[in-house]
């Protein structure tokens, strides 16, 4: 009698090499897994679970000023140098994989109101409330030995007429526009002006280059519209009027025909610079003024920092914010950027800290194997498809906020309920049609000139 | 200045002053032309030479210009000419001719400053956003692709440099390095490589703000084309603001009102929601036209013209013109009603759906099926009854009267019930019609059975009268009956017993049909009574099968009176009976004692159908006295599908299904079970009273009512149950609300259909149940960035470069500039 024994043959489930994957015998019928659904839905829910448990966003906090940080730059072709400016008119230069600061100026007599870098990288322009506008190596040890006195003195210094509240440069050529009483052109380190755009007669208080396209110009207005500049024509070429000031404007660095403002009335706005008429998208969320707007280096994304002491990450295509970072003692908000990686967010604010931020707050930075990564991407896929069940949700959305945010919340919360409720009011008891519904991207803009 | 002046200087003429020969004329010519040349040129040169430059120029040593084109520039042109370049001819030549006096004309003013400002912007902007609208492509592309890696370039920057580019690019720097390049490329290869390094980096100040001359000339060309763009704005502006004729701007306007017409019509194709409002809009306009006293001719212009009118044959076509317009333009757009129709398309649908499933019958799409048919029916009939209708009126007043009578007896029970009533009026008129009837040889018995029936009714009657109180006023509109006839409108008295003859005939015709069938069911059922003589014995106690059994019996020979009894027995659920009662109901309203018979019946299509789908609706309760509901419903199934061709294979089945389950009454079951079902759900009172709380009392203590009530906390009446309209279907609303958090409210947005959601979330994106490959394709994120990596801004570079000859640059300047370049080097 012949016996059956069980019998395993080593070759059918061994490697050959250690390096060789691991067979795995799968039967991809659909009828063996009735449960797929399911179980990827478990999974997308520990995934946002797990988003939540790994969002440390906070990386470090450069301190070194005395006096509040008014504003950063990022260095345009270095991503480890940063430039903070402070309104004691200190400039230091940091290093941010250091976290160490290396060079320390006294760049202006009181506030430093703007910064911007030529093109090449070599030299940092800046303007502050003295009048002056001053080029500084941006490099001093590299081009010459006798870096001591090189590092604290400028290259060479213009004195305006005007004080100065803005400065941005143009992306190819030799030329800066500065904005204040009016917008002012500027050629290399010529001493005059070599063009001065006027309309109306208030003053202009922040100024961007469009980075593309790179003729054009955008500027905030303090008589709360926004104008646009064409320096082929030498002429302003279009200006909106919104309902309260804009604070910052910053160039959509992927798409140069849009471009988002930062209001005052604690939203931001997303333009088309085509069609000025309503706003492509308004990000609400803040409590408070929004200060400072950039654009993340895809386009993608924006982070604005707020008065509410909180930053916010938002998606262009959503309204509501995707993210809040907030510390105990962060304070209000004077600038954010998005780093040229994508990877970072750094902010400057009142209490004289720049913090580095994570762009994804539960993002792992640094060097992954190929399975850790395959993982990563699932989570990510699984997060997204299921991304419309309420608990991945909830959970996705859950963020704490400090006491005077949520408090603040909830009071706009009332405050725009009663608006509405009034406005119903008003519709209920008037003749049809004298209160018409007014989509609220409409309302933004109150007039478009030409 | 004189010739004289001349003579002095030039020695012409002799010291006395005299001419040294008169004479000779010739040489005299000769002289003046020579003097003449002179001072041609003594002229010129006079007045061209200022040696300073001076503010306010002295006019009387302004140049004198010839009139016409000088012979030099003629010389010039034909220099031209042989150097080539014809279009250079023409363009020199044309500017050469001189222009004629009437060509001359002086130069307009400019446009206002503000104005001028704005056209200049309004070209700018246009450019720029023409400019802008480049990058669609590429934004667009961005936006839906699938994966974008950044930086987006960065593929394309490493391909550019070669190795030896590279290499070459590496500086040497330190000492060792120095004497590496020395052994590797030798003594010149370091030498130059440190002229370099010594070189400063970039282009020197000069060099970096001096424009190229393939610059200066873009620059020039595009400064033409803005200059050139403005001008032709402001001359439009200007030239717009000037023209008076009303005409003009009355054809513009009428563009304008086009322009919109054209732009709401598209609007209404694309976004209906923006039609709605620009309609709104539009009407508004109109209203305010209204209030306006615009094109009313109460304007100063009107009164004059008014005051002339009388004479004035073109003042008044102008001020009823004027009025014409007021009329067009508060006019209110009449809309159309196309929308009614849309909505009514889809209710047979739905009927025809539901008609398979006898339990998803709803009474009323049967009876107004049914009722359409008859509707019909009476229409042909109509026509027929006018031929005949003279004929027959003495015979209706003599039925009418006897229909008095009856009705009188009944009349407290038409009060109670409505139904009931109609049906027992179809049982008067037929047993009416019979007692004339010569050949009907069953009255006496069809006597006998009406006074069963008024047994019957009133015990419906108590049944009724305990479930509800209905009072149906005596002249329910129900009762009124509708024969409409498009073709005859003068047409309005109807003779509705003649009609109702006719109905009753066919209704009866169908009946026996009906009746017939159920005979044969009968033969069949008993062959299995053989079998099962219990079952058989348990069916004798169900009444009306009895009597339906026996009224087949009689049938057999045709007798009419079973055929009524029959229709009494299934009341008036049937469309047919229906019909009758409805047509009976008016007889019964015409005999109103009050009223005459010859009254006239005022015919109201509307209110007919509306009335008689009410009573239809009514009757669809069933009462549990006539039929067993299994019965019933086969029965009116069968009926519904017997309007055309019957005797259907389902038919028989559903009567056999409905014999075998003829004793359980699962409906009723069904009815209880859910009572049940949700009673139990029903949220109870909760009671906080404390008997003996708070006064004296001691065994046996009855707590006062109103202490009760206040301490009575009453529960909070639930929300209608999904269920509560579906007679045949118990939804537990309970089961699920676990899971109710973990689903989906709402359709996520670029969905349309939930189908189409639930797909996407039900394919598996993992490895577990999808190949590698697949599962890696499908889970790769949407957009990938490196850490360190920089992420330039899109450049322009990123455009598809323009084809030569889009920036147009006059030959001429394009030669100047090749000039410059070799003199350069």
């Amino acid at each position: 009698m012949k016996v059956k024994v069980l019998s395993r043959n080593p070759d059918r489930y061994s490697r050959e090499t250690s390096l060789d994957i691991h067979k795995l015998p799968r039967n991809y019928d659909p009828a063996l897994h009735p449960f797929e659904a399911q179980r990827e839905y478990t999974r997308a829910l520990n995934a946002v679970k797990l988003e939540r448990v790994f969002a440390k966003p906070f990386l470090a906090s450069l301190d070194g000023h005395s006096d509040m940080v008014a504003l950063l730059q990022k260095h345009p072709t270095q991503l480890s140098s940063l430039f903070s400016a402070a309104a004691d008119g200190v400039i230091k230069q940091w290093n941010i994989p250091l976290r160490t600061c290396t060079r320390t100026i006294q760049g202006h007599e009181g506030y430093v109101r703007g910064m911007t870098f030529t093109p090449d990288g070599e030299t940092l322009i800046s303007v502050g409330d003295d009048k002056n506008i001053r080029f500084w190596d941006v490099n001093p040890l590299l081009n010459s030995p006798e870096a001591t006195t090189e590092a604290v003195v400028a290259k060479h210094s213009i004195i305006t007429k005007y004080v100065v509240a803005g400065v941005s440069h143009h992306a190819k050529k030799p030329l800066f526009a500065t904005c204040g009483d009016s917008c002012l052109l500027w050629e290399g380190e010529r001493n005059e002006p070599i063009h001065k755009y006027d309309w109306g007669v208030d003053t202009l208080s922040a100024i961007k280059f469009n980075p593309t396209q790179t003729n054009v110009l955008g500027a905030c207005a303090n008589d709360r519209s926004i104008i646009l500049y064409d320096i082929r024509g030498g002429s302003p070429i279009r200006k909106a009027v919104l309902g309260l000031r804009s604070n910052a404007i910053a160039w959509n660095p992927m798409e140069p025909f849009v471009f988002v403002v930062a209001n005052e009335d604690y939203n931001s706005y997303m333009f088309d610079m085509r069609r000025l008429k309503k706003p492509l998208n308004i990000f609400m969320d803040h409590v408070s003024a929004v200060i400072d707007v950039d654009f993340s280096p895809t386009g993608k994304e924006i982070v604005t920092g707020s008065y509410d002491k909180t930053i916010r990450i938002f998606e262009v295509e959503k309204g509501r914010s995707r993210e809040v970072y907030h510390t105990k003692r962060m304070q209000r908000l004077t600038s954010v950027l998005w780093t040229m990686d994508n990877k970072y967010i750094i902010s400057g604010s009142d209490e004289m800290n720049i913090r580095l931020w994570k762009a994804r707050a539960w993002e792992k930075l640094g060097v992954m194997r190929t399975r850790e990564r395959d993982a990563m991407n699932y989570n990510e896929a699984l997060k997204e498809k299921f991304a419309h069940f309420p608990q991945v949700k909830r959970i996705s959305r859950h963020r704490q906020v400090p006491k005077h945010v949520y408090q603040a919340k909830k009071e706009l919360v009332t405050i725009k309920d009663s608006k509405k409720r009034k406005e119903g009011n008003r519709r209920a008891h008037t003749k049809p049609g004298t209160v018409p519904f007014v989509p609220e991207r409409q309302k933004t803009i109150l007039s478009e000139q030409e | 200045m004189s010739d004289d002046e001349f003579a002095e200087d030039d020695g012409l003429y002799d010291e006395d002053g005299l001419l040294k020969d008169e004479g000779d004329f010739r040489d005299k010519s000769n002289l003046i032309n020579s003097v003449h040349k002179i001072f041609d040129i003594k002229k010129k040169g006079r007045g061209a030479i200022r040696h300073e430059a001076v503010k306010d120029v002295e006019e009387f040593v302004a140049v004198k210009r010839r009139s016409g084109p000088g012979s030099s520039l003629n010389k010039l042109l034909e220099s031209v000419k042989q150097s080539g370049e014809e279009k250079t001819v023409d363009k020199v030549s044309k500017l050469v001719k001189a222009p004629s006096l009437k060509s001359l004309k002086t130069l307009e003013t400019p446009l206002e400053k503000p104005q001028a400002l704005k056209a200049k912007r309004t070209v700018l902007y246009e450019n720029a956003k023409r400019d802008l609208s480049r990058f669609n492509p590429i934004v667009y592309h961005n936006r839906v692709a699938d994966q974008l890696v950044y930086p987006l370039n960065a593929g394309k920057k490493a391909l550019k440099l070669s190795s030896t580019e590279r290499v070459a690019d590496s500086i040497p720097m330190t000492p060792l390095e120095e004497e590496m390049a020395r052994v590797l490329y030798g003594e010149e290869y370091v030498k130059q490589k440190k002229a370099e390094l010594e070189k400063p980096k970039g282009p020197s100040d000069a060099e970096a703000y001096a424009l190229s001359v393939e610059e200066a000339l873009n620059m020039h060309s595009e400064m033409a084309r803005l200059r050139a763009q403005q001008s032709y704005k402001m001359a439009k502006a200007k030239r717009q603001n000037k023209i008076k004729s009303k005409k003009y701007h009355r054809l513009l306007r009428k563009e304008k009102i086009r322009k919109q017409l054209k732009e709401f019509e598209e609007m209404q194709k694309k976004d209906p929601e923006g039609a709605m409002l620009k309609l709104e809009e539009l009407n508004k306009s109109r209203v305010e036209e209204r209030m306006s006293l615009k094109h009313r001719n109460t304007s100063k212009w009107a009164k004059m013209h008014a005051a002339r009118a009388k004479y004035n044959k073109d003042s008044r076509i102008a001020l009823s013109e004027q009025l014409k317009i007021s009329k067009d333009l508060t006019q209110k757009v009449e809309e159309s009603d196309s929308d009614d129709d849309d909505l009514e398309c889809d209710i047979p649908h739905l009927v025809k759906s539901s008609l398979d499933n006898p339990w998803m019958l709803r009474p009323e799409v049967r009876d107004s099926d049914k009722l359409n048919v008859y509707y019909s029916g009476y229409k042909k009939l109509w026509e027929e009854i006018n031929e005949k209708k003279d004929k027959e009126r003495k015979r209706q007043e003599v039925q009418t009267i006897k229909n008095k009578q009856h009705v009188k007896k009944l009349g407290d029970e038409f009060q109670n019930d409505n139904i009931e009533s109609e049906d027992l009026l179809v049982e008067d008129n037929e047993t009416d019609k019979s007692g004339l009837d010569p050949e009907s040889s069953a009255a006496k018995s069809a006597q006998e059975r009406k006074a069963e029936k008024k047994k019957k009714l009133r015990q419906k009657q108590k049944n009724n009268k305990a479930k509800k109180k209905i009072i149906v006023p005596e002249t329910t509109t129900s009762t009124t009956t509708v024969v409409y006839d498009n073709d005859d409108p003068d047409f309005t008295e109807l003779d509705l017993d003649i009609m109702i003859e006719e109905a009753e005939d066919k209704i009866k015709d169908e009946a026996i049909r009906k009746l017939r069938k159920l005979s044969k069911v009968e033969k069949l059922e008993k062959k299995k009574s053989e079998q099962q003589s219990k079952r058989a014995a348990k069916r004798t106690k169900n009444k009306s099968k009895e009597m339906m059994r026996g009224d087949a019996d009689e049938i057999r020979d045709l007798d009419v009176d079973s055929a009524e009894q029959l229709l009494e027995n299934v009341g008036g659920e049937t469309g047919a009976s229906l019909a009758l009662t409805s047509v009976n109901g008016g007889v019964g309203r015409q005999i109103n004692p009050d009223k005459q018979d010859t009254s006239k019946v005022i015919i109201d299509p509307n209110n007919y159908l509306k009335i008689t789908k009410k009573a239809g609706g009514k009757k669809a309760k069933f009462d549990g006295n006539g039929m067993n509901k299994v019965e019933f419903d086969a029965f009116l199934n069968n009926e519904a599908a017997s309007s055309g061709e019957d005797d259907d294979d389902d038919d028989d089945q559903r009567k056999l299904i409905a014999e075998a389950f003829e004793d359980d009454d699962v409906v009723d079951e069904f009815r209880l079970r859910k009572e049940e079902e949700i009673d139990a759900l029903k949220p109870k009172d909760v009671d906080l009273c404390l008997p003996g709380w708070g006064e004296w009392g001691g065994k046996g203590i009855v707590p006062n009512p109103k202490k009760r009530k206040r301490f009575l906390i009453k529960a909070a009446p639930l929300p209608p149950r999904k269920d509560a309209a579906l007679s045949h279907v118990i939804l537990n609303e309970e089961v699920g609300e676990k899971v109710k958090e973990h689903l989906v409210r709402e359709l996520p947005f670029p969905f349309k259909r939930v189908k189409d959601y639930e797909k996407t979330i039900r394919a598996p994106v993992g490895r577990t149940w999808l190949p590698e490959q697949a599962t890696k394709d499908l889970v790769a994120p949407r957009v990938i960035t490196r850490l360190g990596a920089i992420i330039e801004p899109l450049d322009e570079d990123v455009l598809p470069k323009m084809k030569g000859g889009s920036l147009k640059v006059p030959i001429s300047i394009k030669r100047l500039a090749r000039v410059k370049k070799i003199a350069s080097k």
